[in-house]
């Protein structure tokens, strides 16, 4: 009688985890029409501004290159340059043993032009802004805005949503800039203060230690960066139901989605770009 | 026989599990003034929503304007300049001020030049009573009552035939409600508006509106003029109608317009069991 309700209880909890699987199956496929609709929109709405080129939303673009890459210039100038100095200390311990002080060159500059510079600046472009443009959204559908928009023929993709992905696509490659530049300061301090590598010879060595494919590869990721972080915004945004709540946690999935999708896509480029730029003994 | 502004035949709406309308059909002829009235829950706002295409129905056709939208086809930009709508909370768009938010739709969907544009905004601020002086204010600097004039500046400035209002009154007192419906009284017969508003104040039942709708349990319990709707046997317009029953007797402030068109004769004054 026992191993009866043992082998029930078994397969009740199979059929449980079976639908939870569909449901949830269902719910990622729901979610991926959804993004690919957005995305189809965007590519018509894209090819709709190049044949009007005077309805390009010139305003909106300019207000959010002003609010995400100018007004996020000072954070991330302090953090680019403060983890340019935790790494040159933290990589001159290692050095030092190996006599190899010189090194720290190659390792700030390939390290931060390829990788640390665009991580770090899309990293707070997500949490600054992305989480901004999901609660702009948001708050428009609970004040009904958006569907103000609709109702007069507006397109809301046109007004608000492409102006994000192209404003974070021109944004985020000149933050990169910026990011990779004040790190590179802060190692270079760095460097000056631990093993005396003077400003000069450390700026002289750095096109030799890092090739030129490392900046185009950084300033790439930039705007392939800036476009997902954006997408991932808009889409969390549009999505928002018309509550306090439903905005809470459409503005937190907007942020978690946008960070992680930006380190997946970082380290699928750090495979598939693994010879570019670099330079074998 | 004129042909009707909006057509519902056979509507089902859903939210979500819920059913919210069931088999509904409803004509609105030009020139109409048609109140939608229900209790909360009613699926008054669902209603002006399905028509104006922002809630897909779930079975059934809808028509506004010539132009339907049955479930998945969402009517054409040129039908939607040809309507202006007033939302509940009035939904100005807080990044502009008042002149921008009343000229966005001339300048997005008509591309006017911006002397026109001017012109327009301002005369029609003037018709709703708002100042230039308060053109370059923000929403957020508004009382009330501003914004739901200026929201119906914007509702009203491509000179539309069609205007929908999302219970007009709501968050007024009584002194700013009173003179917003003195404003609405005026429109209609200036413009030659045809008007579908949903609303829960018999007050603005009886200053503005010429038929009603009854929305109850998920049907259309009946549709007529509003003498006819005033004394039907039915709880909730008995209850609706209670505190100004006595002013039913008094001549709509709307009557003056030559063409007082009803709804399709087709549609009987139904009653609710």
């Amino acid at each position: 009688m026992g191993s009866i309700d043992f082998m029930t209880g078994i397969k009740a909890f199979q059929v449980r985890a079976l639908l939870w699987s569909l449901g949830w199956s269902l719910r990622v496929l729901e979610r991926l029409t959804a993004m690919v609709a957005l995305i189809g929109q965007l590519i018509i709405d894209l090819g709709y501004l190049v044949r009007n080129p005077a309805r390009m939303p010139w305003r909106e673009i300019s207000a959010t290159i002003y609010r995400s890459g100018a007004q996020a210039l000072p954070i991330t100038a302090l953090l680019g340059f403060l983890v340019g100095v935790v790494l040159s200390y933290l990589s001159a311990r290692e050095l030092q043993s190996f006599g190899a002080e010189l090194y720290i060159v190659n390792i700030l500059g390939v390290g931060v032009v390829r990788e640390l510079g665009g991580l770090l600046a899309a990293i707070l472009v997500a949490g600054r802004s992305g989480s901004s443009m999901t609660a702009q959204l948001g708050v428009m559908r609970i004040t009904e805005e958006l569907d103000a928009l609709s109702v007069m023929g507006i397109s809301t993709t046109v007004r608000l949503v492409l102006p994000k992905l192209i404003a974070l696509a021109v944004a985020l490659p000149l933050l990169v800039l910026w990011t990779d530049a004040l790190a590179l300061a802060g190692g270079m301090l760095a460097a000056d203060l631990r093993f005396h590598i003077g400003y000069r010879q450390f700026l002289a060595m750095l096109p030799a230690a890092v090739p030129i494919a490392n900046l185009w590869l950084g300033l790439g990721k930039g705007v392939v960066f800036g476009i997902l972080i954006g997408l991932i915004a808009s889409y969390h945004g549009l999505r928002i139901k018309p509550n306090s709540e439903s905005l809470g946690a459409g503005t937190t999935s907007s942020v978690v989605s946008a960070i992680t999708t930006v380190i997946i896509v970082d380290a699928l480029a750090a495979v598939v770009f693994a010879d570019v730029g670099m330079r074998y003994a | 026989m004129r042909e009707p502004v909006i057509r519902i035949e056979g509507l089902t709406t859903r939210l979500g599990g819920d059913i919210i309308h069931e088999d509904i059909d409803l004509q609105v002829y030009p020139g109409t003034v048609l109140a939608l009235i229900g209790g909360s829950g009613s699926g008054k706002t669902t209603l002006l929503r399905v028509m104006l295409g922002l809630q897909k129905p779930a079975r059934g056709k809808v028509e506004v304007l010539g132009h339907g939208h049955h479930g998945s086809e969402p009517c054409t930009i040129g039908v939607r300049s040809r309507w202006g709508v007033l939302f509940q909370q009035g939904a100005l768009f807080s990044a502009l001020n008042v002149f921008d938010n009343v000229a966005l739709p001339l300048r997005e969907v008509k591309g006017f030049r911006e002397t026109h544009v001017r012109k327009m905004v301002l005369s029609t601020l003037e018709m709703v009573e708002i100042g230039a002086e308060n053109a370059l204010k923000m929403p957020a600097q508004l009382s009330g009552g501003m914004v739901k004039r200026v929201a119906l500046a914007r509702a009203l400035v491509l000179e539309p035939e069609l205007l929908f209002l999302d219970e007009p009154t709501a968050g007024l007192d009584p002194q700013r409600s009173d003179g917003f419906v003195a404003l609405m009284r005026s429109l209609p017969s200036r413009l030659q508006l045809t008007v579908v508003m949903s609303t829960h104040d018999a007050g603005v039942v009886l200053e503005l509106a010429d038929q009603v709708a009854v929305l109850a349990e998920r049907k259309l319990a009946a549709v007529g003029s509003v003498a006819e709707i005033v004394e039907l046997d039915h709880p909730f317009v008995r209850s609706f109608f209670r505190r100004t029953r006595t002013q039913v007797q008094r001549e709509p402030a709307w009557s003056s317009r030559k063409a007082r068109p009803l709804l399709s004769p087709a549609i009987e004054l139904s009653r609710a069991a």
